[in-house]
């Protein structure tokens, strides 16, 4: 260092200046830490775990029997929990785990979605029907047919439509949002099961089908279909569960199901751009509120695979409790 | 100029004209690793992926898990070959001639590993560079901190080849050493497969397998890439290479 600097006084004077350099640059660019933290249900484990943005545990938020489908309140922010094997539905404080409202009645309790302010859709997976409940008096208040093994539950982007896929059945339901009434009956390929909607198009996946179906979510006709061949992996591999669209809904991620893989799709031309690997039985996605980062659960290697979008990279995969099911960013 | 600069500049020489007018060997050198990365790792690409292990943060492509394998491979070949090249030096005469030279015998041998762990180098980033058009995953960044490391490993290669050369005398016993050598160090290794794959078939190929002084090399190159160090395994190679450098003259026999 001697050789470098002369003497002391030089190399501190350098010290000095690369410490105010980095000080300008931290007042320039500061950094954009978004703060955020996940729950994910794990239907082996029977608990909710809550994790880190970048994957760590943190602690258990409730303990269930097989918790699936989650929630977010909009308003409150507080966490909605189908408790399957309990036949209910929890509602906890993503922070504290505090359980706030238990609502009990529901046939395998899957999927929820909310309807307006006060009440929720949940999809009972034992009973072919979905359930409609008024959160401010507990009471279910009405219980619409459905095929069997509803699970996937989306509302058309105008909340006119109610969509509810029959996995068992190979349909997706049309429910009017204003009177509960069934409008159409949707044929799909084998097995449907999540859903998604992009302005006025619907994608449904269609797990045995290796593809997602696109439908006219007002004319409900079928527009288009995408079909899976990452290299390497046979057709009954292929078995797309969830997905999810970016928020400028140009690009559509699928998991892959038993492929292992999750798809990057261009919504505008339908084409695969990429195929990520990631953990065994991708099902679950989630976006990171900034929409930088894909969050993939892998239901039987029970961890979670973090995938930089920005490089379009998988950067870790972290442990989860067993058989990971579903995941929400909570306490942003 | 102190006279061991000159003697190096042309070993040096001697050792990149010897690479350049060889196309053919270059040709093999890159054709070899590339053969096992854009056809083996093809068939073998939906086989990894099922479980995570250090350096690796998360799930790794096949194609990606083989590359500081294929580094290894390209310098152990070129290791080797080299040390073949001393042979024919040795058996042809013009070691001897080498031997005038105004420096000492061990840094003459110094000299010519060095010259031959440039060239596996050289050879190692031409063969990254292919992968990379061909779209493999390699991390760029890596690819500058993991330099040093593997030119350590392309070093120690050559000495490991260099010993043999100085036991085994006649080209004929050193082609068959180099049957007996490369293919078990490759094959024995966590270079083409990870050990815990191999521990799942055989625990005495594990063992075998986790002794392989190649093993550790790769797996040096392996951390590096991905910007972590094992600190007491690059020390091994290090002290490993520094005291067999010292032993060399004492084995390498110029007029066996």
């Amino acid at each position: 260092m001697r050789m470098l600097f002369g003497d002391q006084s030089l190399l501190s004077r350098f010290i000095s200046v690369i410490k105010v350099a980095l000080a300008v640059i931290t007042i320039l660019f500061p950094s954009q830490a978004v703060s955020y933290q996940l729950a994910i249900s794990n239907e082996r484990s029977d608990e909710v775990l809550l994790h880190d943005a970048e994957g760590r545990v943190l602690r258990q938020l409730l303990s269930c029997k097989r918790p699936r489908g989650m929630l977010v309140e909009p308003v409150n922010q507080d966490l909605w929990v189908a408790c399957s094997d309990e036949d209910a539905i929890v509602r906890i404080d993503p922070e504290s785990g505090e359980v706030k409202q238990r609502i009990a009645g529901f046939s395998g309790a899957t999927n929820l979605a909310l309807l307006g302010s006060e009440q929720l859709i949940v999809s009972n997976e034992g009973a072919a029907s979905v359930s409609l409940v008024d959160t401010t008096t507990n009471v279910i208040v009405s219980q619409l047919p459905t095929g069997n093994e509803p699970d996937g539950i989306v509302y058309s982007a105008d909340h006119k439509r109610i969509f509810v896929a029959s996995e068992n059945a190979g349909v997706v339901h049309v429910f009017s949002s204003e009177d509960f009434h069934q409008e159409a009956l949707l044929l799909t390929n084998l097995r449907p099961r999540r859903m998604a909607i992009n302005k006025d198009e619907l994608w449904v996946s269609s797990e045995m089908g290796s593809r997602v179906e696109i439908f006219n979510a007002a004319s409900l006709q079928k527009m288009d279909r995408i079909i899976f061949s990452p290299r390497g992996f046979r057709s009954e591999q292929l078995t797309p569960v969830d997905l999810i669209f970016s928020s400028d809904g140009l690009t559509a991620y699928v998991a892959l199901g038993a492929a292992n893989h999750v798809a990057i799709v261009d919504v505008v031309t339908r084409e695969v751009e990429k195929y990520i690997l990631v953990g065994s039985r991708a099902w679950g996605l989630e976006l990171s509120p900034d929409g930088t980062r894909l969050y993939v659960l892998n239901g039987l290697s029970d961890d979670m695979t973090i995938i930089d979008l920005e490089s379009r990279r998988p950067i870790a995969s972290e442990r989860t409790g067993l058989v990971p099911h579903a995941v929400e960013v909570v306490n942003r | 100029m102190p006279k061991s600069y000159y003697a190096f500049r042309a070993i040096i020489d001697r050792e990149f004209a010897r690479f350049i007018q060889q196309r053919t060997r270059l040709l093999s050198a890159l054709v070899r690793p590339l053969f096992w990365l854009l056809v083996f790792a093809a068939g073998f690409k939906s086989t990894l992926g099922i479980a995570i292990q250090a350096p690796y943060a998360t799930y790794t492509p096949y194609d990606v898990y083989i590359i500081p394998g294929l580094i290894g491979m390209v310098c152990l070949f070129n290791g080797m070959q080299s040390s073949l090249a001393m042979a024919y030096d040795r058996e042809a005469g013009s070691m001897k001639v080498l031997m005038t030279a105004p420096i000492s015998r061990r840094q003459l041998l110094v000299f010519k590993l060095l010259a031959a762990a440039s060239v596996s180098t050289i050879q190692a980033y031409l063969m990254l560079l292919i992968a990379l058009l061909f779209g493999v995953d390699i991390p760029l960044n890596g690819l500058l901190v993991a330099l040093p490391i593997i030119f350590i490993v392309a070093y120690a290669l050559a000495l490991i080849g260099l010993l043999l050369a100085s036991t085994v005398t006649g080209m004929e016993n050193f082609s068959g050493v180099m049957n007996f050598v490369i293919f078990p160090a490759l094959f024995l290794s966590s270079s083409l497969y990870p050990l815990w794959q191999l521990e799942e078939s055989s625990e005495l190929l594990y063992w075998i397998s986790l002794s392989n002084p190649f093993t550790h090399l790769v797996e040096s190159i392996r951390f590096a890439l991905y910007l972590q160090f094992q600190p007491w395994v690059l020390g091994g190679i290090l002290s490993g290479a520094v005291l067999l450098s010292y032993l060399a003259p004492v084995v390498y026999k110029p007029n066996a």
